[in-house]
């Protein structure tokens, strides 16, 4: 009880953090989502539920739709594309893996922006004669590149655990390649999949950057239409609703999120 | 246990805290400074570094890259004594909104020293008769770049607004601004109309046009310049300076007006209501439209400024070009937007369910 | 496996393809003279760095100090403070940014250095405390334990028993803090007012006409940064493993 108390203050910074910088804001965003607007954009402290009503329109609705299929769409072929490699690099001796990842970590310290301007060069290279630039298909490319590392080093955390014995006991027995995954590596791995796969879901839906230059803004996606709603509508009860209607959307995967990145990473 | 003393720990967060208003301190200046809120090509850094050095003063530069955005940002700052803007510069459209929220200073045109060389065309815009708030800066239009190594068929001066969304053969190449006023006005161009005569009929059918005429369009820019040097469009929706700019550097690009019209903007210097340093605004202005600086933005900049001797300075290639100055015969043709504030949602609407498909 | 290693070597060469963009646009002498001529950019680019290495001194101390917190509390309470740690995680960058724009102004908040700052901790604090609340759960007590029972001063105990357990964790939330704020462009969009240029801001105000050449050589100065002190990162690993 003594020690309890004696370093219970230690738990101030965080509380000052969350309450200061993480619930005040959003709370206003809560408070904003039911008010109106008028017509030059101000807000008026009137409590209405208009912006809701606004989101169910399937015109707005359909933001999020899209939304949700690019984000679903880069997280598989991140898992996709990233499951193999970190298989590899999980049977590689450690000092070797690490110089791997390091590798795939170094061009992630030159800027964002950059990196994608010359992402969409790359993209004008056209390989077989396939224009990407504005495309969705190349908006889901640059999604890649960018999360690809996200969904890469939790699965390679996980599959690092993997005892090749195992595998290796599997083959012996006479178990095809494709059984082996499917019987052995596949439920092992599973979880850890999931939370690589939360790691991409969740922050690919707030994209804004990617959507706005590679595909040169012809669709609305969540952050795009964000921006637009704040910036330039000046709608801000209407974006508000949304960033409390993704927000209930990613709380309901929190838990989800909790207990398999905790099995993942520990 | 270890950390058993608590002041140990009190310490040590406080100079973390303290830290960081440490290192903010590090960059305080005792000069004054003019805090500027303005496109980001408009004013180099030179400009502003000369500028700081007559007054021995500092400038602050923050750049916008909408109007929308600009009206944002100043309504958000406009009840701060300290950190407001002294000196904005908004497009004619967005200038009425702003005089009707009370967020501009009436100008002092006594301390205004070019208005003797001022272009008279320019005395009076319709957004602000008297030029009681604002003073214009700069003017353009908006019409198409093209690029005729893209397309080497297409006779630039024979374009229409109606080609650019119809012609199977531009599917796929052409772009258009990131702007929903501009994007509208080509539409209602097109069935003769424009944004300050149109009714919320005329609106909903340029949008409903718009909705069912997107397969040439590539994408929505506003980084053009960018867009044109990287061959990503044959017909490209640009204001006249970019569009300009880019046929000197590259004659295979021309700037036209098509047949139908096109936009013509201005670009104004306004005070803010909570502007600390109006006298720096007022220097910056004199000095922005000064003969010589006037001049320089013209060659540069593609854009015509309001100052008329520096007009008459200009190489010929420059003063005769058509799309530069434009004729009055052309001036006919060129409308400004103005959009009726009932039309702000109308608008939106349109303009979401354009990008929603 | 032979497949699988031409397969690692493929993805790992589309995740550089842009990166060789840019080093070769970057590594010319007229790019470097450039960049050393433009004292604004150079200052915008030290400002930045500035800004990163506070947010992660800030961020790693106090999410340290946290992850200490959390071993006195309840599992209610640890369970609560779990929960506020990943909701910012879930927020969009973007949601990010206007909610600190609008709160910011709402308390009268000067938009400047202090907003800025206090953005950058907001949104990097999570991820520190995770790893920090990683490092500290690992801590051998024995050691310290030991440490005291010789009879060593307070300090001594925290400097030699208790600090170098803590090191990878302190270095891996840095890193992780610092390269968020170094890159971070939404966030700062809506927070910084007129005062702060960020280098991500201004790169983006300079997408819009030209990107210079100037640009290219910071980008291969950030990557030769990042080279080194992954090196750093690898030599250090290997002197700890052979210790071990």
């Amino acid at each position: 009880m003594d020690r309890k108390y004696q370093h219970s203050f230690l738990i101030l910074p965080f509380l000052l953090w969350f309450f200061f910088l993480i619930l005040g804001p959003f709370c206003l965003i809560i408070l904003t989502s039911f008010f109106t607007r008028d017509e030059f954009g101000q807000v008026q402290n009137i409590f209405s539920l208009m912006s809701y009503k606004q989101l169910l329109d399937p015109l707005y609705f359909d933001v999020f739709l899209r939304t949700l299929l690019l984000a679903a769409s880069s997280t598989l072929l991140c898992l996709f594309i990233a499951y193999p490699f970190a298989f590899y690099l999980s049977r590689l001796p450690k000092h070797v893996a690490n110089r791997w990842i390091a590798l795939i970590m170094i061009p992630f310290w030159t800027n964002f922006l950059l990196r994608i301007l010359a992402f969409m060069d790359v993209l004008r290279f056209e390989p077989f004669g396939i224009t990407l630039v504005y495309t969705n298909a190349g908006v889901l490319l640059a999604m890649l590149y960018n999360y690809l590392p996200f969904a890469l080093l939790p699965l390679y955390s996980t599959l690092e655990k993997v005892d090749s014995s195992i595998l290796e006991a599997a083959f012996d027995l006479g178990a095809s390649k494709r059984q082996i995954f499917l019987k052995v590596l596949w439920p092992i791995t599973r979880s850890g999949v999931y939370a690589a796969g939360l790691l991409v879901f969740i922050p690919s839906l707030g994209e804004f950057l990617i959507p706005a230059i590679v595909g040169g803004g012809k669709n609305f996606f969540l952050g795009t239409f964000l921006e637009h709603q704040f910036l330039t509508s000046h709608n801000w009860p209407l974006g508000s609703a949304a960033i409390v209607f993704l927000v209930l959307l990613a709380c309901t995967l929190l838990p989800a999120l909790k207990n398999k990145t905790k099995e993942a990473l520990t | 246990m270890v950390f058993k003393n608590t002041k140990i720990i009190l310490a040590f967060t406080l100079s973390i805290l303290l830290l960081g208003e440490f290192t903010a301190c590090t960059k305080r200046e005792t000069k004054r400074e003019l805090r500027l809120y303005t496109w980001s090509e408009y004013f180099p850094d030179s400009v502003l570094r000369e500028f700081e050095k007559e007054y021995n003063v500092q400038v602050k530069a923050d750049y916008f890259s909408s109007n929308e955005q600009l009206l944002t940002k100043l309504q958000l700052s406009i009840n701060s004594a300290d950190t407001g803007y002294d000196l904005i510069l908004p497009s004619d459209y967005a200038v009425a909104g702003m005089v009707e929220l009370k967020l501009l200073k009436p100008l002092d045109k006594t301390k205004l020293n070019f208005l003797n060389d001022f272009d008279p065309a320019f005395l009076h815009p319709p957004y602000d008769k008297n030029l009681e708030y604002t003073i214009p800066m700069a003017s353009g239009t908006t019409g198409i770049a093209v690029n005729t190594s893209i397309l080497p068929n297409v006779d630039p001066t024979k374009l229409t607004w109606k080609d650019f969304f119809e012609n199977p053969a531009y599917e796929g190449k052409a772009t258009l601004l990131n702007d929903q006023k501009e994007v509208l006005q080509v539409a209602l161009l097109i069935k003769g109309k424009n944004l300050a005569t149109a009714s919320e009929q005329d609106i909903k059918d340029a949008f409903t046009y718009l909705k069912a005429h997107k397969n040439n369009i590539r994408a929505f820019t506003d980084e053009t310049k960018p867009v044109i040097e990287a061959g990503d469009c044959g017909l490209c929706h640009v204001y006249s300076g970019e569009g300009l700019s880019a046929q000197r550097s590259n004659p295979k690009i021309r700037y036209v007006i098509p047949k139908e019209g096109a936009t013509i903007w201005t670009d104004n210097f306004a005070i803010p209501r909570n502007a600390k340093n109006d006298d720096l605004a007022y220097a910056f202005i004199n000095k922005a439209l000064s003969t010589e600086n006037a001049k320089r933005f013209m060659e540069n900049m593609n854009y015509q400024t309001m100052n008329t001797k520096a007009k008459a300075q200009l190489p010929k290639e420059l003063a005769e070009n058509p799309f530069l100055f434009p004729s009055a015969k052309l001036g006919k043709k060129l409308y400004y937007i103005n959009v009726k504030k009932e039309f702000t949602l109308l608008l939106d609407r349109g303009w979401t369910e354009l990008k929603s498909q | 496996m032979k497949m699988l290693k031409t397969y690692s070597f493929l993805v790992a060469f589309f995740l550089w393809s842009p990166l060789f963009i840019l080093l070769y646009k970057g590594m010319n002498a007229r790019a470097f003279s450039l960049l050393l001529e433009n004292d604004a950019l150079l200052g915008i680019f030290m400002r930045s760095i500035l800004l990163a290495i506070t947010t992660c001194i800030i961020s790693t101390s106090l999410a340290t100090i946290t992850a200490f917190a959390l071993r006195t509390q309840s599992s209610l309470g640890q369970k609560c403070v779990e929960m506020g740690t990943l909701l910012p995680m879930v927020l969009p960058e973007i949601a990010f940014g206007i909610s600190f724009l609008v709160w910011f102004t709402k308390i009268d908040l000067p938009l400047g250095w202090t907003s800025l700052l206090l953005a950058h901790i907001a949104f990097t604090f999570s991820y520190s405390i995770i790893v920090m609340k990683n490092s500290v759960e690992r801590i051998e007590w024995r050691i310290v334990d030991a440490a005291k029972d010789l009879g060593a001063s307070r300090f001594a105990i925290f400097r030699h028993a208790l600090f170098p357990q803590l090191l990878p964790g302190i270095v891996a939330s840095s890193v992780m803090a610092f390269s968020l704020s170094l890159d971070d462009f939404l966030i700062s969009f809506f927070v910084k007012g007129i005062d702060e240029v960020t280098l991500p801001i201004k790169i983006y105000s300079m997408m819009r006409h030209k990107i210079g050449p100037e640009i290219y050589a910071l980008s291969v100065v950030l990557f030769c940064i990042s080279v080194f002190s992954v090196l750093i990162s690898q030599v250090w690993y290997l002197k700890t493993q052979k210790s071990s």
